[in-house]
């Protein structure tokens, strides 16, 4: 809750004078009677890692569903470098430079990876039905796709089915079509769920190397992983924003403390017995 | 690093004049259309205009509904009940301005194509508002709707229906015109295979490709989900007008059993039978569906039945139908064969 603010003694990550990439101001998303979101306010610089973290049910998969545009917000405005985009579309949103990726990772199994990819490098994306048959763009496209997958270093797969893929080949591939088109933000909702340490450990190197030129924002359960990574750190209680500073700061902060909590909770008992209702698919 | 598999698959080979045209054709697609249209036109010939030849014209004209199915429903899993509505509307356009406007052949196809759009636009411009089931169910009541208006019009000639459609190609003899007509049809099934083939592999292949797999992920990748529903409505609507408008031409007339309850049930099961995403398997599937109805009076009877039962089947083993299967004994063979190598290689070391 907003009233259990703490925040670092760093204030905004964005530095004086620079026109956010992407910010919120009073952000609120209700489902029926119960309030998802309430009043989120942030904003973030150009290029590097920011963290999300939270428990489940404090809303983080809602927030990452009102900054790409899949949900419309009920308060509060979303901006994208200085302009209103509150009212636009998800397809709109990305076409600006605002890419992300899924919790479940949503490929087409029967097509190669490299089409995966290539799917989010098409020079005209709103071509014409009529004209397709004639200008097909997926030389283009595919070439455009070679290079991400090149850089990312996935090159050795991009003929395999996406079908075909263990969790970690099919994760990385969702990043490489979510940053194919060079969008300038990238929300990252749970890339590191259900991958080994090792896999989690390469990832985070992946997330890193894309934040030096653009920026990122991660949702992630591993607190470890979200402190070693990120310049700056929001945790979620309850819809609201109940930590805001760098990594460092978080320790002995009253989120950190709920946060670690559960984790050593989870990691000693019965998760059963500490289940709480999942938000990360809310109704829409 | 190694070089993109180039869209044609022709490699490096520096084209010549014929080549290179061959290649801007996309060879894939333009191979598969060829291949149709010699297999046809060398069949209808064959065929001499008899009975047989009928059918498989008259399959043809459902087969060129089918191949749009395969674009609208089975690559973009944009499932529409709307298909036969739309093989109404061009079987009766083209009959009406033929027998009640003396309009010519051409003039009559070219009017169905462009009612189509404009028809497909005002119905689409609705119903796609509804993803996936929903759009569906919108389109649902379309053709019980067109069944009655059909049945109880005079104008549309009731339960009689209009005959003296023309043929695509006149001839000389009832059997000249039929194999004409034919070929002409086989033509237009060969054009319409190369544009499916070419839009399933081009940029707007890959985003209802993206559309079939999750609509939320292909709104997130920047495709304007609205306008690439209502154009692959607008484009399987007007492959069904030309269907249609084919089938009268082929049989001289048109009736409401053309459009009646089963008509879309039957279309359905030309395209989920064989394999919703093979254009080929489209094809086979409308001309020897056809062929069952009209075969013996105890298949044609019962072949409601038999068709219901063959979906369901088909829904619950493979939804991919018999090229599905037929994929995947060919996997389980390979697997097998490289185990065995594998197995053998272990051995020998």
């Amino acid at each position: 809750m907003t009233s259990m603010l703490d925040t670092g003694t760093s204030g905004s990550p964005v530095p004086d004078g620079q026109t956010p990439v992407l910010e919120t101001r009073g952000l609120t998303k209700r489902f029926g009677g119960v309030t998802a979101v309430r009043g989120v306010t942030l904003a973030l610089p150009h290029a590097g890692v920011y963290g999300l973290c939270g428990l489940n049910g404090a809303g983080k998969s809602t927030l990452f569903n009102l900054l790409a545009g899949a949900l419309r917000a009920d308060e509060g405005t979303v901006l994208f470098e200085g302009k209103d985009v509150t009212g636009l579309s998800a397809s709109k949103r990305s076409r600006l430079g605002l890419s992300r990726t899924w919790q479940l990772v949503h490929l087409a199994g029967q097509r190669t990876v490299l089409d995966n990819v290539a799917v989010a490098c098409l020079p005209s994306p709103s071509q014409s039905m009529i004209l397709a048959p004639f200008r097909t763009q997926l030389r283009d496209a595919r070439e455009r796709a070679r290079l991400v997958l090149d850089d990312l270093g996935l090159w050795h797969m991009h003929d395999r089915l996406a079908g075909t893929l263990t969790l970690e080949g099919q994760r990385l591939t969702e990043l490489a079509r979510a940053v194919a088109d060079d969008p300038k933000v990238l929300l990252a909702d749970e890339p590191a769920s259900g991958l080994s340490g090792t896999q989690r450990s390469a990832l985070a190197d992946t997330l890193v190397h894309l934040g030096e030129t653009r920026t990122v924002m991660l949702v992630e359960h591993d607190l470890d992983m979200l402190e070693r990574i990120s310049r700056y750190l929001w945790a979620m209680l309850d819809g609201g924003i109940a930590f805001a500073g760098r990594p460092d700061e978080f320790a002995g902060t009253h989120a950190h403390a709920a946060l670690r909590g559960i984790q050593a909770a989870r990691r000693t008992t019965d998760l059963r017995n500490l289940a709480t209702p999942a938000d990360e698919n809310p109704p829409t | 690093m190694t070089a993109v598999r180039p869209e044609t698959g022709t490699g490096t080979v520096r084209p010549q004049a014929a080549w290179g045209w061959w290649q801007r054709l996309d060879a894939t697609s333009a191979s598969m259309a060829l291949g149709v249209a010699v297999v046809g036109i060398v069949a209808l010939v064959a065929l001499n205009g008899n009975y047989t030849g009928l059918v498989v014209t008259t399959g043809v004209g459902y087969a060129v509904v089918t191949v749009g199915m395969v674009a609208q429903i089975g690559y973009s899993h944009q499932l529409a009940f709307s298909q036969s509505v739309f093989m109404g509307l061009g079987a009766y356009g083209a009959a009406l301005l033929e027998t009640r406007y003396n309009q010519g052949v051409l003039v009559s196809m070219l009017a169905v194509i462009v009612g189509a759009v404009v028809v497909a636009y005002l119905i689409g411009a609705v119903v796609t508002r509804a993803p996936g089931l929903a759009l569906a169910l919108a389109t649902l009541l379309l053709p019980l709707f067109l069944y009655e208006l059909v049945t109880y019009s005079s104008y549309l000639g009731t339960f009689a229906g209009i005959s003296g459609v023309l043929p695509l190609w006149s001839g000389e003899t009832y059997a000249e015109g039929m194999v004409r007509t034919g070929v002409v049809a086989v033509i237009i099934l060969a054009v319409v295979v190369w544009l499916v083939m070419r839009i399933m592999r081009s940029g707007v292949g890959l985003q209802l490709m993206a559309l079939a797999a999750d609509e939320r992920l292909a709104e997130g990748m920047g495709v304007n989900l609205r306008k690439r529903r209502l154009g692959v409505f607008i484009f399987g609507s007007v492959l069904a007008a030309l269907g249609g408008a084919i089938v009268a031409s082929a049989q001289g007339i048109v009736t409401p059993d053309l459009v009646n309850e089963s008509a879309e049930v039957t279309l359905l099961i030309m395209v989920f039978v064989p394999g919703r995403r093979n254009v080929i398997a489209a094809i086979v599937g409308a001309i020897v569906i056809e062929w069952l109805s009209t075969s013996t009076e105890f298949i044609s009877t019962n072949l409601p039945t038999f068709e219901g039962a063959l979906l369901i089947l088909v829904l619950l083993i493979e939804p991919d139908g018999i090229v599905g299967l037929c994929q995947r004994g060919w996997e389980a063979v390979r697997r097998k064969r490289v185990e065995r190598a594998v197995a053998a290689k272990e051995e020998t070391a």
